[in-house]
């Protein structure tokens, strides 16, 4: 009789953690997580069937990474994979927090522990390329994205755009290239334009990488970054100078302190010869009182050229 | 699960869109003025030397840091080693490649140093005070380098050895780049001091642990040093070798703290307690000194760059 009643409780049981996980699950889809979290939290420590307190972690991890709550997601996946190491999802999931939270050597080694499992895993072989180019090893990038690609066929217009940055950032500029056009042609973005103009420039190509910068900046006239790259490229060639003022005086007028915006104007009358207003750019940026590198740059030139004196 | 993924997954490939930040304008500045100093003639920019510490089998860093400074263009002049930051400086300027400089990091045994590291030899070390002959190494390292002269160097390079007659220090610049890279590195009371000119040569590292005075010399505006920076507070030697190692480390450090001092910037890759004679972790070496030298690679570049800003604008 106990036995039977323990039968039709625990069947009872069962029913009520699935229903539990059902309620858990539909909160998350409304996207109340902290709902998801206070259902699925003491699921864990309930005697339930392993694939049901693995779907407790997934979705407690799930929701506090959709609450951007990192720290916590990473404690609970770590948690998890203590139950269940070698849970690739668990993994991966946790390598993917890890990237995002800029802890890349940690991402790395659980994407390497990931390949120990299964060595042709394509999102632990992405995750590598983009945890290695994080981490500046570049080539090693660049061979993780080739494997990749060469894995999964994938045409991915991000992933050719990595691949590129990565070869750029190693030097390698005919691959870089070769691969930003490729993602350009299916995803036409300032960032991959810009890119593309970095590529002309280093390979010494000026005419062409100024103008793929402007188109990049028309792509987007909000983006100040390209703007300003723009900027300081033309400012610092003699035939365009000109124009690289103009455009670093414009930019003065609406953030008249912005210390790269000034810079770009130093190197502009310094290009014109008017070494009196360059001066004047300079002590602008001085009196600032940042501390970072420009300002050093241009504590340093103005140090220099009164010592000239 | 996998929506979450997906969500990782575009975060993680997201390229964003931003107005800059403070940093970011800097990294701008910084990144364009590095591009352009990078191009710039060697006679229109200060003359560059870069300078690599001993440390035993540790000094494998120095792979790393090379390979990452390679990596962002930064030219190079002049370079010195002492005794392991010897050897990676020969390869180095020899023109030995990376690859081959890892598979050297990952598959170089012992063996290689002395044809003495036997049972038999060592038995005499212990019994008959009889230290190991590096000519061996010298063989070896000749071989790899392709029996170059420092001369013909495609970097000029110099390395450090001590008299252990006189203390005298004896710097190799001249000659077949083998015989110094023996004498840098022939640790006193292991291997038996290199007789040459009536000298008798052992490891630089008692005399100069980072010869930043030597890339002065050789004519160097700006010197780059990278120290393969141990931790002694981890363990206590327990064999007669790890108290002779641990001796010259001690030494090394209290030398280095002068030639850090003369040096313009100060890569320090922390290679913690990896023992100077350990050959199981000479890849783990190598990636420490890879990223120690990504940490600081904007720092060092700001600093070249403040250093050389005239040259930039002119």
């Amino acid at each position: 009789m106990a036995l039977n009643a323990n039968a039709i409780f625990g069947l009872k049981g069962r029913t009520e953690q699935k229903e539990q996980i059902a309620k858990a699950r539909q909160a998350f889809a409304e996207e109340n997580y902290p709902e998801t979290i206070r259902l699925m939290k003491d699921f864990t420590l309930k005697d339930a069937p392993k694939r049901r307190i693995k779907r407790a972690y997934v979705l407690i991890a799930d929701s506090y990474i959709a609450m951007e709550e990192y720290d916590k997601a990473m404690l609970t996946l770590s948690e998890a994979l203590e139950f269940y190491p070698k849970d690739i999802d668990l993994r991966l999931t946790l390598a993917g927090v890890y990237y995002i939270c800029d802890l890349n050597s940690r991402a790395i080694e659980e994407y390497e522990q990931v390949l120990k499992q299964d060595d042709d895993n394509p999102k632990a072989i992405l995750g590598l390329a983009q945890s290695m180019h994080k981490e500046g090893f570049y080539n090693k990038a660049c061979e993780y994205f080739k494997k990749y690609i060469e894995l999964t066929n994938s045409q991915a217009a991000n992933v050719y755009y990595n691949y590129a940055a990565s070869n750029y950032m190693a030097n390698n500029f005919e691959p870089a290239l070769e691969l930003a056009l490729m993602s350009f042609e299916q995803n036409e973005d300032p960032d991959t334009k810009l890119l593309i103009a970095k590529i002309y420039k280093s390979q010494g190509e000026l005419e062409k990488a100024l103008l793929t910068i402007r188109d990049a900046w028309l792509m987007d006239i909000n983006r100040e970054d390209i703007y300003l790259t723009y900027a300081l490229w033309t400012a610092y060639e003699p035939l365009h100078t000109k124009q690289g003022l103009e455009m670093a005086q414009d930019y003065l007028k609406k953030y008249p302190n912005n210390r790269l915006a000034l810079f770009i104007e130093y190197i502009a009358y310094t290009r014109l010869g008017n070494e009196k207003k360059a001066k004047e750019s300079l002590r602008k940026i001085v009196a600032l009182q940042e501390k970072g590198f420009i300002d050093s740059a241009a504590a340093k030139i103005l140090k220099n050229t009164n010592s000239d004196k | 699960m996998k929506k979450i993924f997906f969500c990782l997954l575009s975060l993680i490939l997201a390229v964003n869109s931003f107005a800059l930040t403070s940093k970011e304008e800097d990294a701008l500045v910084r990144e364009f003025l590095w591009h352009e100093f990078v191009l710039l003639p060697k006679d229109k920019r200060p003359k560059i030397g870069v300078t690599l510490s001993a440390g035993g089998l540790r000094g494998f860093s120095h792979i790393g840091s090379m390979e990452v400074l390679m990596e962002s263009g930064l030219p190079v002049d002049y370079m010195t080693g002492t005794s392991m930051g010897c050897i990676v400086g020969a390869l180095f300027t020899a023109g030995v490649s990376q690859e081959r400089m890892h598979n050297l990091a990952s598959d170089m045994p012992l063996s290689s140093l002395s044809s003495d590291l036997t049972l038999v030899g060592a038995i005499k070390y212990i019994f008959n005070d009889k230290l190991f002959s590096s000519q061996k190494f010298q063989d070896f390292i000749d071989n790899e380098v392709g029996g170059v002269y420092y001369e013909n160097l495609t970097i000029p390079f110099a390395c450090v050895s001590a008299d252990i007659k006189t203390g005298e220090k004896v710097v190799f610049d001249s000659g077949p780049v083998a015989r110094g890279v023996r004498a840098s590195m022939n640790l006193p009371g292991i291997f038996a001091p290199v007789e040459y000119r009536q000298r008798y040569l052992v490891d630089g590292g008692v005399v100069d642990y980072m010869p930043v005075d030597i890339v002065r010399e050789m004519g160097a505006d700006w010197v780059l040093a990278i120290f393969a920076l141990p931790d002694y507070s981890r363990n206590v030697p327990s064999t007669i070798m790890g108290y002779v190692l641990r001796t010259a480390d001690l030494r090394g450090a209290y030398l280095t703290t002068n030639s850090e001092k003369d040096a313009n910037f100060v890569i320090a890759a922390r290679v913690g307690d990896i023992g100077a004679m350990d050959v199981k972790e000479t890849l783990k070496a190598v990636d420490i000194g890879a990223k120690a030298t990504i940490k600081d690679l904007a720092a060092m570049q700001e600093n070249l760059l403040l250093f050389s800003i005239d040259y930039v604008f002119k």
